[in-house]
């Protein structure tokens, strides 16, 4: 079997799960630690956000033992829409190109709509996958073209120096990775499940691994420094 | 279709498997090349920059190189020309005049205010040379005119020009590059081409101004002129690349298909209309 393997690794799966708990901690405290060299960038702000209410949702649902019984698909389907907010709005922020920006904007009206539609009509189940499939496959057909973007317009130094280059690849891993799971996920037997959940954990773990390189990348990065508004002597004195 | 039709429990199992490595390989795949196009372009795109800086280096070295030539003749104009006539001048004033009889001062004061004359006329050929008269009164078009009315009148070889589309004028900066330049190109030609007669046309298409010399003599090609640009050597072919670089123009070296003679194409952005 492909994944003998696996049963026989229990502690590593658990080790997985440990840590993807914590992961997001990481970028999280990371932000908070150079807060006053990376407030100016909005985008990070975000990152910071969708981070935050991570670890709040984990927050809630462990420590709070008598949840109602629709919490889980409630804040699942929350997840998915601020997940996409969050991933689309670094995009939308980081794009140039207008036509983009606008494109990008059409796709997310159109997805919040269909994700509404989804949560009333759509029969009750663990996850939402098909919510979840639309939105990984938007967030790396916008990912990409921020890339080949990237790509074209960075002439002078690398790509891989530009933080939004750390963030959006921790996009796609993470998505690319869970991406057939949770297509999945309906599928699959309780126990089968906890299988899988590893190689979602493994990428979670990478996605706040990435998020935190971007942002040690824009803490490094120097800024430009403005002239000082007055020089001694280089000005004609008009008075 | 197989993995959309799977539904037992391995087959599930397989299909998320094999999906899930392929999504990874297709993504990685694709930043990995888009990592290395990126780097390809960036050094591409550095080795072009540093190459430009070098021309431009190069550029620089030759304007100044012009520019101390050009001094260094003013200053002996001055001093070899002016200098020698004004000292001659005080000669004829000196001290002892007021002693001598009225005739021989009267001489001394004639030949004395003849000098003076001989100086403004060089001090005026000086500036002259330094910005044209004609130019700056009444632009391009006359100053061209004059400048071939010259060269043919000294009979050496026939030269005329002629303006077909010049009722917008030039910018007086721009005006005083493009004089500059036609005057070295045709400095060139009279020195280098040996060639019996220089031809001038302007024209306007678009939003672009054109000039074009032609002359029967040796001449230069567009590969000669970049191989000269990049050289050491060709001091005024670089004046002039460095002078249309400041108005954004461009210049074509070409033989005609007739392989008769020779033609210099500049082509510049037309101004808005100078008043």
């Amino acid at each position: 079997m492909v994944f003998y393997i696996w049963v026989k690794s229990k502690v590593i799966e658990n080790l997985f799960s440990y840590i993807s708990g914590y992961a997001d901690y990481l970028p999280f405290a990371l932000f908070l630690l150079f807060i006053g060299k990376l407030r100016s960038e909005k985008g990070l702000w975000i990152i910071f956000a969708y981070c935050s209410v991570s670890i709040l949702g984990d927050l809630l649902f462990t420590t709070l033992e008598s949840l109602p019984p629709d919490a889980s698909r409630y804040y699942n389907s929350f997840l998915t829409f601020f997940e996409y907010i969050c991933f689309s709005g670094f995009i939308w922020l980081s794009v140039r190109n207008k036509i983009m920006r606008r494109i990008i904007l059409l796709f997310s009206l159109a997805f919040i709509t269909f994700l509404a539609f989804y949560f009333f009509t759509a029969k009750r189940s663990r996850i939402d996958s098909i919510p979840i499939g639309v939105e990984t496959l938007l967030i790396l057909s916008f990912s990409f073209y921020l890339l080949f973007e990237m790509s074209n317009l960075i002439k002078d130094s690398y790509i891989n120096y530009n933080y939004r280059f750390w963030v959006v690849i921790g996009f796609m891993l993470y998505l690319s990775g869970s991406f057939f799971i949770y297509l999945y996920a309906n599928q699959l037997a309780p126990g089968e499940g906890r299988k899988f959940a590893v190689l979602i954990d493994i990428f979670y773990i990478l996605k706040n691994i990435f998020f935190a390189i971007a942002m040690i990348i824009c803490y490094r990065q120097p800024k430009p420094k403005n002239p000082p508004s007055s020089i001694p002597f280089l000005d004609l004195d008009v008075r | 279709m197989f993995f959309l039709q799977a539904t037992n429990q391995s087959g599930v199992s397989s299909v998320l498997f094999i999906g899930t490595m392929g999504m990874l390989v297709l993504t990685v795949g694709l930043v990995m090349f888009i990592i290395f196009h990126q780097r390809k372009v960036s050094r591409y795109q550095r080795t072009l920059q540093k190459m430009e800086e070098e021309q431009q280096k190069i550029l620089l070295t030759a304007s100044i190189k012009l520019q101390e030539e050009e001094r260094q003749r003013l200053a002996a104009d001055l001093h070899d020309d002016a200098g020698p006539l004004l000292a001659t001048a005080r000669l004829y004033l000196n001290e002892n005049l007021v002693n001598q009889d009225k005739a021989t001062q009267l001489q001394s004061i004639f030949q004395a205010r003849q000098i003076i004359d001989d100086t403004i006329q060089l001090v005026r050929n000086i500036s002259h040379s330094l910005m044209p008269p004609t130019l700056k009164n009444f632009g391009l078009e006359s100053a061209v005119n004059d400048l071939f009315q010259k060269i043919s009148g000294s009979g050496t070889m026939n030269a005329s020009s002629r303006f077909h589309d010049y009722r917008e004028r030039l910018k007086p900066e721009k005006e005083l590059v493009v004089f500059r330049i036609v005057q070295e190109l045709v400095n060139n030609i009279l020195k280098h081409s040996s060639s019996s007669f220089i031809h001038l046309t302007q024209n306007v298409h678009g939003d672009k101004f054109y000039l074009r010399i032609h002359h029967d003599g040796r001449g230069l090609v567009q590969a000669d002129f970049d191989k000269l640009n990049k050289s050491n050597i060709g001091l005024g072919l670089k004046n002039i690349s460095s002078r249309l670089r400041v108005v954004q123009g461009s210049i074509y070296f070409e033989k005609d298909i007739s392989q008769t003679y020779y033609k210099v194409t500049i082509e510049l952005p037309k101004d808005e209309p100078y008043q």
